[in-house]
């Protein structure tokens, strides 16, 4: 009878207890409890600032957007340096245009670009105020835009879409139709500033890049330039410059400071990174510096990227955007911006030498494929952002995407595009004045051009601009003249795979 | 190693680290701590009814304290030190409660019946923070990390959801007159990380086994053993992380909240039907005996971190994959009696599995993995899970050998990857062998594989030519003409036979007896493990296990830089009192 007790005893408190096997997440909120969070406090701020931590990991990674941008350029080569750097070849064969559907990093690009449009759409799903709305839809905007002009289709959804459902695919104009009617849709609602925030003139500068490529993106192989819509880049310039808000830099580098976000005059948008402070995930802007710089300098960089001598070779040697000694850079480590080409020396003068005890020297020379004794040294370097040496890994410098001077230069490429010679050359020249070089007596494509990447080299915008002037496809340094099917990234076969409405782009199947 | 007056001798700036140094500088203790506690009582609640109770608990936290001193010249530690302390917290319950029932009934048939309950939790946490800039090496930064700067700081924390299973099942044996034997069990197994309409699998099973030397008509002759037997059966897995089912919005950087995952609140088990046949048999007075077992092993549904369909909140979210894996072969397992006389035995036993495996009916997107490590190989993956291959089938460049130059000579320039390797074993060996001479014993147990491709990762990064110079490089080299300048890149040139057979231990013992009245059974004896390796892999160890996975998925067959496997040698006595 005793042993029943204990029996009953144990069966009564509970040791025999069925769960209903709910799952208690610990460290999430559950679906319902952010949408009671989020629709209590009437507040979606929190959600707003994930779709800003975003942005790190497409834009400022090097393997992502910027290596599709820059890599497949004249402005940036990755060569494979003996025993560093062959990683499969992920990076020659963006240089030399021989990609596939599997390539990693073009895959990753176009994953998390649509991970931002996923996360700025989940915004509109929670009541957001109508300037947080607008700034969501800016950053969707802003992203598509980017998926369009690399892969020319763009799967979208609506907010509240079932995500095992293989969505909609906006293909071509479709895509930048949708694109310009959001950012015209909202430019009213959104801030004013500052410019760490989607703004009215990032809007605009976004609505300038649509209108100026939209018979480029119609027709990549023929891009034809619609008088409409070069008035309509001139028109929206206007209003950027005419507000008196910007100045071009008396130092082009302090764009690309560790406090340009707060102080350089030029800057119309960024992607804010704050001194110490982790924000998104992926590499920070701090890799545009630790691809370039060799194992030698301070920082020990990653010796990797450089680019080519065709390039560097079109600039006027007194052109101060060739760089030179930089404050609170210069005199710590003894590297200094733009440019760095033949022997290197440390703060005290002292010359620098590679791993085998060679000088530290740079070369114009640079193979996809390094196989000589130098391997370490070749290739022209280059600093574009000015390095931070007080914040750690967690730097200061905020990535540029927009800025005065790309603003004027569109300008300027519109009024050139309609016939206007004469003012395009005015604008370009107030530029050139600037950066310490000589007017200009006849303003071209091609001189443009060439400005375009003098100003804005290692910026992110050289594969668009090459594509719009046609150039995209040429011979240079380690490339020969490539298809026509390279105007246009692959849709990566595991996206194709999950959703029957995207279509391999011509050429690649 | 060290400079005339004892110190360290490296360069600052240098990227060649000075290992002896590196030993000075490095610090890390793991402290870890179990606690194990269990009660099981039991019941005789009617005559061959039976109830038992069972609760364990595991409690185990581990701390870890490591530190990288600032004098070393480690790229972001020198000059700055680095600091590390984490601690993390499993806890596992488990409770079951069975009701056995044994009963004979009849004189010719009886039944051995289980139904159960069982009951398990995991609940896992922990912490972590890593500092830098340290000013004095003479204390250990673990114990200062206030003095770090502020910006150079980490901290993180996790919690996994708890992870729930519950489960009912049953089983019944019945034996009829020693000739027949069924078993059939059912399993109702339920796991918290499953959506709310799949939570639960079930997983039937069913044997028959037919004793034939219990018939009349084999009685008495040849076989003192001959069984057939048949079964099939399923179970369940679900091996994938909590927390992949249902919708999650993440805290992050900045006072930031995100969608975090695809919810799939379809997942449902994963599940693996086998059937299998099979022969036991013992002959002369069961000197000798063996078996023969076919099987077919398939898994469906299987759980996949898989593409996810974008735009959407993450790259990847788990599914059950369209698809199949399918392993079969031909078990066989031999035992002899060679000799067997008094102060003279000898014991042979060996056991062979033939095997293959393949992905079937899979129509999606070739799955990679085999994420390579070592510089100048970033993110390149090795293996490739595609239907009508073998599970992980090696994806990789051609290698033809080294061009006049001493460059990599590769089919198509590399451009093209082919199908070049299996990592999996076609046979698995194992071979037991036992001599007895009097008092003493000896014994011999070798296993082995064959027909599995290894990748050795660490030939490919970590002995490469381009050290010449600066670091070692594999000896294999020298001589081959390669130009220094080669560069590192995965081809199947890093691709070996696995092939091994393996003297697992060898022991030598011998029975003193009773010693005196008070020692009882008193054995002297020496063990050797892992004593011979026979093979033509030039790595470490053909057994690898380096975890190469990529996006959870599992890889297998490479070698990245593993601890070579210890060969030790035990001396030890038995004795009773």
């Amino acid at each position: 009878m005793k042993l029943n007790k204990l029996l009953i005893a144990f069966l009564a408190t509970g040791a025999f207890a069925c769960t209903n096997l709910d799952e208690t997440l610990r460290e999430d909120l559950t679906g319902d409890q952010a949408r009671q969070l989020l629709e209590e406090n009437a507040d979606v701020s929190s959600l707003l600032e994930g779709v800003y931590n975003g942005l790190q990991l497409p834009f400022q990674d090097q393997a992502q957007f910027w290596a599709a941008q820059e890599h497949t350029t004249d402005e940036v080569i990755g060569p494979t340096r003996g025993p560093d750097w062959d990683d499969n070849g992920v990076w020659r064969v963006l240089h030399n245009h021989t990609w596939n559907a599997d390539h990693a990093f073009l895959g990753d690009t176009f994953n998390n670009l649509l991970q931002l449009v996923f996360n700025a759409t989940n915004v509109l799903n929670f009541n957001p105020s109508a300037s947080q709305a607008a700034e969501a839809r800016f950053l969707r905007a802003f992203a598509m835009f980017a998926v369009a002009d690399g892969w020319g289709q763009v799967p979208f959804r609506e907010a509240g879409e079932n995500l095992l459902v293989a969505p909609k695919v906006l293909k071509g104009q479709e895509a930048l139709d949708f694109i310009i009617s959001e950012v015209t849709a909202i430019m009213n609602d959104l801030p004013d500033g500052p410019v760490t925030v989607a703004n009215k003139d990032a809007a605009k500068v976004l609505l300038m890049k649509c209108y100026l490529n939209k018979g480029t993106f119609a027709d990549r192989a023929n891009p034809t330039f619609d008088q409409a819509d070069m008035n309509q880049v001139i028109t929206l310039a206007d209003q950027i410059i005419n507000s008196g808000k910007y100045s071009l830099a008396d130092n082009d580098f302090d764009n690309f400071a560790p406090d340009n976000g707060q102080n350089a005059p030029e800057l119309i948008f960024v992607d804010e990174n704050k001194a110490g402070v982790a924000g998104g995930s992926g590499n920070s802007v701090r890799s545009r510096w630790f691809c370039t710089l060799h194992y030698n300098q301070n920082p020990s960089g990653w010796n990797g990227f450089t680019t080519i001598a065709d390039f560097y070779d079109k600039f006027d040697p007194n052109d101060q955007r060739i760089g030179g000694d930089y404050p609170g850079q210069t005199d710590v480590s003894g590297i200094k911006t733009g440019f760095l080409i033949g022997q290197q020396f440390d703060q005290n003068g002292v010359a620098l030498k590679d791993r085998k005890d060679a000088p530290l020297a740079f070369t114009r020379e640079i193979k996809l494929i390094e196989t000589g004794n130098n391997l370490e040294v070749t290739g022209i370097r280059v600093i574009k952002y000015p390095i931070d040496y007080n914040n750690g890994d967690n730097v200061d410098n905020d990535l540029v995407f927009y800025r005065l001077a790309d603003v004027m230069l569109m300008k300027a490429e519109a009024l050139l595009r309609n016939g206007n010679e004469g003012d395009a050359r005015t604008i370009v020249n107030q530029i050139r004045t600037k950066r310490g070089v000589p007017a200009l007596g006849t303003l071209t494509l091609d001189n443009l051009l060439d400005e375009r990447g003098f100003e804005l080299y290692w910026e992110g915008h050289r594969r668009q601009d090459l594509i719009r002037f046609g150039k995209f496809l040429d011979a240079y340094t380690e490339k020969p003249v490539s298809g026509q099917e390279r105007l246009l990234f692959p849709i990566p076969n595991q996206a194709l795979a999950v959703n029957p409405n995207l279509e391999q782009n011509p050429g690649y199947n | 190693m060290l400079n005339a007056d004892g110190s360290f001798n490296f360069d600052k700036g240098s990227t060649t680290i000075n290992p002896l140094a590196m030993l000075a500088a490095y610090d890390d203790v793991s402290n870890l701590t179990n606690i194990l506690g269990s009660i099981s009582p039991s019941f005789k609640l009617a005559d061959g009814l039976e109830y038992r109770f069972l609760y364990s608990i595991n409690y185990g936290v581990g701390v870890r304290r490591s530190q990288i001193k600032s004098f070393i010249n480690v790229q972001g530690v020198e000059d700055r030190g680095w600091a590390n302390v984490g601690n993390n917290t499993l806890t596992t319950q488990q409770f079951t409660h069975t009701l056995s029932y044994n009963k004979d009934l009849s004189s010719a048939v009886s039944l051995n019946a289980v139904v159960g309950y069982e009951y398990q939790k995991f609940d896992n946490k922990g912490f972590s923070v890593t500092a830098q800039d340290f000013i004095s090496d003479e204390i250990d930064y673990t114990n200062v990390l206030g003095s770090s700067t502020t910006n150079n700081r980490t901290i993180g924390s996790f919690a996994d959801p708890i992870a729930e299973l519950q489960s009912y099942f049953g089983r019944a044996n019945f034996n009829i007159s020693d000739r027949y034997l069924f078993t059939a069990t059912i399993r109702a197994d339920g796991s918290s990380k499953f959506g709310e309409n799949n939570k639960y699998g079930v997983f039937p099973s069913f044997a028959f086994a037919w004793n034939l030397t219990n018939e009349d008509f084999l009685s008495g002759g040849l076989f003192d053993q001959l069984k057939l037997r048949l079964g099939w059966g399923q179970t369940g897995n679900q091996e994938f992380p909590s927390g992949s089912a249902q919708e999650r919005f993440g805290l992050g950087a900045n006072g930031s909240l995100t969608q975090e995952n695809v919810a799939n609140p379809d997942l449902q088990w994963e599940t693996s039907t086998t059937i299998n046949a099979g022969i036991d048999f013992a002959l002369f007075d069961y000197r000798l005996s063996g078996s023969v077992e076919y099987f077919n092993k398939k898994g469906e549904d299987l759980l996949f971190n898989f593409q996810a369909i974008q735009p959407a909140p993450a790259t990847r979210y788990w599914i059950n994959l369209p698809g199949e894996v399918t392993n079969s072969g031909i078990e066989v397992a031999l035992n002899a009696f060679i000799v067997e006389n008094e102060g003279l035995s000898w014991q042979v036993g060996a056991n062979a599995s033939f095997l293959t495996n393949e992905l079937q009916n899979y129509e999606g997107p070739a799955v990679l993995t085999g994420t390579l490590f070592g510089q100048g190989i970033s993110n390149a993956t090795s293996q490739r899970l595609a239907n009508g291959q073998p599970l992980n089938a090696f994806y990789l460049r051609e290698w033809n050998g080294l061009d006049d130059q001493g460059f990599d000579n590769l089919t198509d320039d590399g451009n093209t990857l082919f199908y070049l390797g299996d990592p999996n074993p076609n046979v698995l060996l194992g071979i037991s062998t036992s001599l007895m001479v009097d008092k003493l014993s000896f014994t011999l147990n070798f296993n082995g594989a064959m027909g599995q491709d290894l990748y050795n990762n660490t030939a490919n990064t970590v002995l490469p030519i381009g050290n010449l110079g600066s670091r070692n490089i594999d000896a294999k080299l020298v001589g081959t003409g390669e130009a220094i300048a080669n560069s590192i890149k995965p081809s199947s040139r890093y691709l070996e036979k696995g092939d091994y057979l393996k003297l697992a231990n060898a022991t030598v013992s011998y029975d003193l007896g009773n010693l005196g009245k008070v020692i009882k059974s008193a054995r002297l004896y020496i063990t050797g493990q892992n004593l011979l390796v026979f093979t033509n892999y030039t790595g470490f160890d053909p057994e690898v296990n380096t975890v190469n996975e990529r996006d959870g998925v599992p890889s297998a067959g490479i070698e990245y830089t593993p601890y070579p496997s210890a060969r030790t040698i035990l001396f030890g006595a038995n004795f009773s009192f």
